[in-house]
Formats: C-alpha cells, structure tokens, sequence
C-alpha cells in the first residue's frame, strides 16, 4: 500500500501568524488530507472573566483579539445592555457601528496583504497596507487609538466623533474608496493572481452550510449568511448595505467577497456620517447586574461572533462563554484543503483569515520544564525578570 | 419569521419542553435530558442546519451542569438548554444531526469534562497535550490560584 | 600569451573575482532599491547589500547531524566558481572578451547551469524535508526554463554562424539588422533568465512562505553567504551574457575613439557595458514587482507552451535570417 509522506507544517512557520500545526498528509506535490491543531496560544480569557468585575472585563475582552478587539467589546456591551435591559442611545449605536465598520475594513486590507504575501506578490501586500495607515489614521482620529479602542462602555461610548472631525474623515473615506475600486480592478484582471486563486480550496455551497462556516468563508460559497442583515444590531436596522457574495466557493471568491465589503463599508460608514443623531453618548448603567442571561451576536470581519453572558446578581458574571468565527471555519479548513497542492496550502489555509488568538483561549502551563503546575501572570512576570536579572 | 411564529411551530412537538421568548430573535427552549436528539432532530427536520456554538455551565451548589445548544435559524437564535447531572456527567453526541458541532462538543468535553457518548473525535481541542487528565479548568471548582 | 601576473589581476581584480563582487553587490542593491520604490518604500541604502554580506561571514556556521558533510561544505564553492568563469569568455570593453574560444557559448550554457544543479545537491544533502522539496523544485525547473534560454541563445550563434561570444558581438557590431531578428529570443531568454535566477513568478524553489527557506534552509553563515553571492554574481554573469548576445551591437569596434592618441574605445565600450547589463537588471526586477509567484506546474506549463515554442520559433527565423539574402556571415 502506498504511504503518503506526512509533512508537519509548524508550529512555527513562516507563513502562519500565529502558531498552528497542519498535518499534511501528501502525494507527491498534493495533499490527501488535512489535521489542523490549534491551541498552542491558549489564555484562559474564559476563566479569567468569570473573577473580574464587568468593567475589568470590558479591557480584558478587549484584549481577546488585535484587530477585531471591538467587535468582541461590542458583542460584550450588547449582552450586559441586554441583561439590564438598558436602552443605549443612537448616536451612541451609529458611532459603535461605524467603529466597527472602520474595524472592518481594516481588517480586510490586512488580509490582502498577508494574502499577497502567501502566493508571492509582495507589491500587493505593500500597496494594501500602505492603504490600511488610511484607516488607522482614522480611527486613531476618532478614538485615540490604532488598535484597542477602548471606545465602548456598557450604557455606550467614551468619546463622541467631533463635528471639525467630518471633514477629514469623509475624505478618507473616498479616498479609500478610489483604491479598494483599483484593488477590485487587480483582483479581477490579474493573470498571476488569477492563477493563484481561482478554483482553490473549493469549498460546496451544502458542505458550507452543513459544517456551519461563517464569514466571508461561507458568503464565498453563494450563502447570504451575514448577522448584520439577519439579525441587526446596533445601527445596522437603519443602514443600506448588500450582503456580498460570490458564487465561485473558491479563494478567489472569497477575495471578492472581502473586497465588496470594504466598499459596502465605506457605503455605511459615509452614511453614518451623514445622518449622525444627535444626544447624549452614553447613559449611565446601573452598578449591579441583576441575575439573567443574554446571547448576542455580532458580525465580525471574521464571521459570526456569538457572546452568552449569565449573571448571577453579583458583581461578576457566572458565565461568559465567547465563540469567534474562525473555530466555525476549521472544519472546513480542512476539507477545503483536500486535493490542493503543497504550493497553495499557505493562500488555502490563510483564506478563512484565521485569527487563532480569538480561538483557543485557556490557561497558562509551562511544559517547557516538564512541570504541570499552574501559575499566575504575576509568577510568570516575575520568572521573566528574575531571568533578565531584573528585579 | 417572527420568533412567536418560531415558538408557535417548536410549541408541544417534543413533550416536556417548555418555551420562552426574551426578546425579538430569540428563543430560549428549556428540554428534559431524555428528549434532547428529539428536539434537535424536530428542528433538523424543519430546515435548521447552523450551530452558532455549544455552552457549558457549571452550576456547582444544584450538582448540575447546563448544556445549550446556540442554533440559528430564518432570523432567530434558537437556545435548546438541557441540565445533566454534575456527578456522572453524561451527553450524547449531536454531529449525527448536525456535523458541525464537532468543535463545539470537543471544547465543551475538554474543558468541562462532560463526556460527549459517540463523539467522532474525541481529542482535546484547546488544552495542551500534556494538560493533566481529569483537571477541568472551567468548573468552578478549579481555581487559578 | 599573458603573463601570470597579468593572469592574477584578471582573475582576482578585473574582470575577475573582485569587480564581480562589486558589480554584483550593486546589481542586488539597484534591484532590492528598485522594488522599494516601485512598492511605494524607501528601500536599502547603497551599502546595504555589503553589510548583509559582512554580516553573514561573521555569523555562526552551523552543520547539521546526518547531513553528507563533503557535498553540504564545498558544493557553495563549486557553484561559485562555476558561475564566476564565464565571464572571461563575455566581451567587456571589446568585441572580443578577454580569453575568447571557440565554443564558449557552449561552454558558458553548461557553468551556468551548475548552480541549479548545486542547489539540488544542496538541498539532497542537507537531509531535511523543506530543502529537500526546495531541490526537487530546482531541479523539476531546470526542465521548464533551460530549453527556451538554451534554444535563444544558439539562435544569435546561428546568426553570426559560430558558436563563441565573442564572434557574435563582433557580427551584430557589424550587422546590427541581426538584433531585430533577435528580439522575441530576447524576451524569452529574460524571462528564462528570471527563472534561472528563481526570482519571482518563478521564485518556487524559495517560497518561504510555503517550504521555509527552501533548498538554503540548513544554511548559515559563510556558506549561506556564498550562495548569495552565488545568486548576485550569476544575476550580472546572466545579463552580461544577454546583453552581449542580444545587445550587442551597441558596441564600437576598437579604436573607434581615440584621444590625445589613446584609444579610448575600451571605456567607452566598458560603459556601454554597465549600461546594458543594468537595463538588463533593471527589466528583471519590474518583472519581479509585478507578478504573484506561479505554482510549479503553473511554471512548466508556462515554459513548454510560451518560452519552448518562442524559442523554436526564433531559432526558425534566424535560419531563415541567415539563409536570406538580408543575412549571410560577412
């Protein structure tokens, strides 16, 4: 019987961000069958929120992910404002969306990027992130910061997008525009692209829905799956948007998928702009979260993000389980790459815009020593200074 | 669809569930144990394919753990609970209904310990390979010390 | 017959070892600068290439386990001797190179092909799985792109109806017609040389992204820096060769210039030279901005549809070039 040659791929690797282990199982230059291991980025966020109180948690939560870290915040909010049944204001919902929006769209061009990367095309990358500044700018503009907004509260937000704000912030958003159009333009005509893109990681419009992929993963196999649509939240109720899809179910679609989003974003966040209620920001929430229990969910640039937050009437919650997209997308990930070549593992695996930061979350254990005990951040804090000779 | 419509059409298929609507797009379905591939499969049937995800909670002082299946559905978030004994923590696999679930029912088996009967692959998912067997970090009674 | 020590200058100063460095760190830098700019960076100051190389002499020199310790250790220095030699067979700063044979097209086909077949060697021998891969990918290459660049080169020696260098730069200088007739070899034979050079679309056999550092994974240090070394030299060897080849009737036969009674021909020539090889260089790294990296099925297919059948096509036309009334060797 003919054995496969089986090539481990990490967990340090080049081409991941974060460290995961594929166990491709190959015939010659094709891959039979995929073993995807995460979770040696494991933090144990869930635990940790059960001992903090609800605004520790929101910096915590925050801290979950870099660059979708307000769409966990937000989904957070959403389900205490839920428990204690308090009625944000819209403005505070239209800057929260367009937050969110930004954070999109952010998220996107860096996938361009890291996508250019994996095939090769290091220009692509260069242009796409040089674009994405654009977007840091603005939200640095608008919150204070590049990553971590630290914008939401439970009741709304922190700060207010100010009127002389507008200007430069409706300029950028054409400006954006102009190059996302270019970037739809390259992504459609380029041959090189092209050949690396188009019919890979081919994913079927019933296996999609069967395994419960999410995102811009399933919306590129013809599925109109998007939360903001479906089950609107925030200020989406108000906003014209299309939900992009692609009929293609390939990597290519998924690109396109990605790349109409940022420019339905753009769409929303111009009009957010426009018609930006007036009122409070924020309304002040009650100390005490009474007993209860709220699922909410969010679209995140990744896919569905799903919260379940139980109190129990005390100052920290019972319960806060967290769900984000990318642990929906890996048994797909998995049968997308069946058949693929060694060559395209790196554009097949990096096309759900896996963020494994957000998806295994558990406690700290040094194996490095062979020891099993469990220590705090303060021990470890303290092992690494003792190690740097620093007291 | 409405969630009262979502309601109307769950309300009295399977005995012994009872229904409650919270808020818009929500349905909270409460099951006894012994009915829960029932329930699951009533709603197979009707079209449900999507498991958002599986929650687990420990509530340690009624010696039960609480189980929620999080399914989305036509505009509605479908949340069937079950309560299993804390004891001899016991639930049958749900990848028969819906195969998607597998990572779900790995984390809530890993961290929770709650065994998952005919579970596909039963690995650990998010815990290291040489996290200590029987130590289950997201009860309440392991503490981060 | 030359003197050993003139022997000795030529070999280590000029056009030898050490103005191969120096022209070869250029070129890296002028391309790495190029592409900065293209993508919109600044890009490495003009020492820059110099300091990598200072720094990889200086680093650790690591020689795994189970590796065959005689190919791993000395294959870098064949690769490098290989690719240095040709250079004395390519016109520089006159029709007629410095140590002209007959045959020396021949000869110089077959050392540049050395460094592909080293860095199979390489990675078979460093053991481990990614330069393993990255070496099949070399040698899987060596079969896409040798062919074309092989067919277009004899194609300008059928033109000038000999098979040294140094014969067909002295017929294009007197026949410049013979260029036209060479172009479609000339885009060939710059796509095959970007692939002989494994620079992107045809950068597979060093995908990092995919096998690590490819067939160089295990490397370090001098041997590391050898290779690289290796990579710049072949990149001014490789257009040299293009640019006396297909260029090379911008070229002044001797004493065509001369000033205050010295015939200042051979600078004139040498500039000419630097011109060419860097316009060479310069079209190699627009094509390395522009495209995505190709898969290696993706790559053959290219290469036995396009660059094969164009270089047939163009040594078609050069037959019939020479045939015509229009050809003819003077």
């Amino acid at each position: 019987m003919k054995e496969n040659i089986v090539i481990p791929v990490g967990p340090q690797h080049p081409s991941f961000k974060e460290p995961m282990r594929l166990d491709l199982s190959v015939d010659g230059e094709k891959v039979v069958s995929a073993d995807i291991i995460v979770s040696f980025n494991h933090r144990g966020v869930e635990k940790a929120t059960e001992a903090r109180t609800y605004t520790q948690n929101l910096y915590l939560i925050e801290r979950v992910c870099g660059i979708c870290s307000h769409s966990h915040v937000n989904c957070f909010c959403q389900a205490v404002e839920e428990i204690l049944g308090l009625e944000v204001p819209e403005r505070a919902q239209y800057i929260r969306t367009f937050i969110g929006e930004l954070e999109r769209m952010q998220s996107h061009l860096f996938w361009f990027g890291v996508a250019g990367h994996m095939i090769g095309w290091d220009t692509f990358l260069m242009y796409t992130w040089k674009d994405r500044e654009r977007v840091n700018d603005m939200l640095e503009l608008t919150t204070g910061n590049r990553v971590h907004y630290a914008l939401n509260t439970v009741g709304g937000v922190r700060r207010d997008i100010r009127e002389e704000d507008m200007e430069r912030l409706k300029r950028g958003l054409g400006f954006l525009e102009e190059r996302t159009r270019y970037y739809m333009h390259v992504m459609t005509e380029e041959e090189t692209f092209l050949k690396r893109t188009v019919g890979l990681g081919l994913l079927p419009t019933e296996m999609a829905k069967r395994l419960c992929a999410v995102g811009p993963t399933i919306r590129g196999s013809n599925v109109k799956f998007d939360v903001r649509a479906d089950d609107p939240y925030a200020a989406y109720g108000d906003l014209d948007f299309s939900v992009v899809t692609s009929d293609t179910c390939d990597v290519w679609g998924r690109t396109y998928v990605k790349a109409g989003e940022v420019l339905q974003s753009i769409r929303m966040c111009n009009q957010i702009l426009d018609e930006l209620p007036g009122g409070e920001v924020r309304v002040k929430a009650p100390s005490r979260v009474p007993a209860g229990e709220a699922v909410t969910r969010y679209e995140a640039p990744r896919g569905e993000l799903i919260y379940y937050v139980k109190s129990n009437g005390g100052n920290t919650p019972e319960r806060i389980k967290i769900r984000s997209p990318t642990l929906a997308n890996w048994l797909v990930m998995t049968e997308m790459l069946k058949g693929v070549y060694i060559a395209d593992v790196p554009i097949v695996t990096d096309a759900i815009d896996p963020c494994l930061c957000c998806s295994g979350r558990v406690t700290i254990t040094d194996h490095s020593r062979g020891e099993r005990m469990v220590t705090t951040l303060d021990a470890l804090r303290k092992r690494g200074m003792d190690r740097r000779g620093i007291s | 669809m409405k969630s009262e419509q979502v309601r109307g059409l769950i309300e009295g298929k399977v005995p012994g569930i009872v229904i409650r609507v919270p808020r818009e797009r929500r349905v909270m379905v409460h099951a006894p144990q012994e009915r829960l591939m029932e329930v699951l499969g009533f709603l197979r049937d009707q079209g449900v394919t999507h498991v958002s995800t599986i929650s687990a909670v420990d509530r340690m002082e009624e010696k039960l753990f609480e189980v929620l299946y999080h399914l989305y559905w036509e505009n509605n978030e479908i949340t069937v609970r079950v309560e299993i004994s804390r004891e001899n923590p016991v639930i049958p696999t749900v990848t028969t209904v819906f195969p998607g679930a597998l990572p779900y029912e790995r984390e809530v088996q890993d961290l929770f310990g709650i065994r998952i009967e005919h579970i596909p692959d039963p690995r650990r998912i998010l815990l290291p390979d040489d996290w200590p067997a029987g130590v289950y970090p997201l009860r309440k009674d392991y503490t981060v010390k | 017959m030359t003197s050993p020590l003139d022997v000795a200058l030529y070999l280590l100063i000029f056009p030898g070892f050490l103005f191969l460095l120096l022209f070869g760190l250029f070129c890296e830098w002028l391309d790495r600068k190029v592409y900065a700019r293209m993508q919109n960076r600044v890009g490495p100051p003009i020492f820059q290439p110099f300091a990598d190389l200072v720094k990889l002499l200086g680093k650790e020199d690591i020689i795994p386990r189970n590796v065959d310790r005689v190919l791993f250790q000395y294959t870098p220095l064949i690769a490098f001797a290989a690719v240095m030699t040709p250079i004395f067979n390519i016109p520089i700063w006159s029709v007629k190179a410095l140590f002209p044979l007959q045959g020396d097209l021949l000869i110089t086909l077959y050392l540049l092909t050395i460094p592909t077949l080293a860095l199979f060697v390489i990675g078979w021998s460093s053991v481990s799985l990614y330069p393993l891969v990255g070496g099949f990918r070399a040698a899987t290459m060596l079969f896409g792109f040798e062919v074309p660049f092989i067919l277009t080169c004899l194609s300008a020696g059928v033109i000038a109806g000999s098979w040294s260098i140094s014969d067909i730069t002295a017929h294009l200088a007197l026949q410049p017609v013979g260029m036209l007739v060479l172009v479609p070899g000339f885009i060939i034979a710059l796509l095959a040389l970007e692939a002989k050079l494994e620079r992107t679309p045809f950068d597979i056999p060093h995908a990092e992204t995919e096998i690590v550092g490819g067939t160089l994974t295990e490397y370090s240090g001098k041997k590391l820096a050898v290779m690289h070394l290796v990579d710049d030299i072949g990149m001014v060897v490789g257009s040299s060769l293009l640019a006396a080849i297909f260029l090379g009737g911008f070229i002044f036969l001797d004493s065509s210039f001369v000033l205050y009674g010295t015939d200042i021909t051979p600078w004139i020539n040498f500039i000419l030279y630097v011109a060419k090889s860097l316009i060479i260089v310069f079209v190699l790294t627009l094509v390395r901005t522009l495209f995505a990296r190709l898969r290696i099925d993706q790559m053959l297919d290219f290469s036995w549809k396009y660059l094969a059948i164009g270089g047939l096509f163009q040594m078609f036309i050069a037959v019939m070039y020479v045939g015509s009334s229009v050809g003819g060797i003077p």
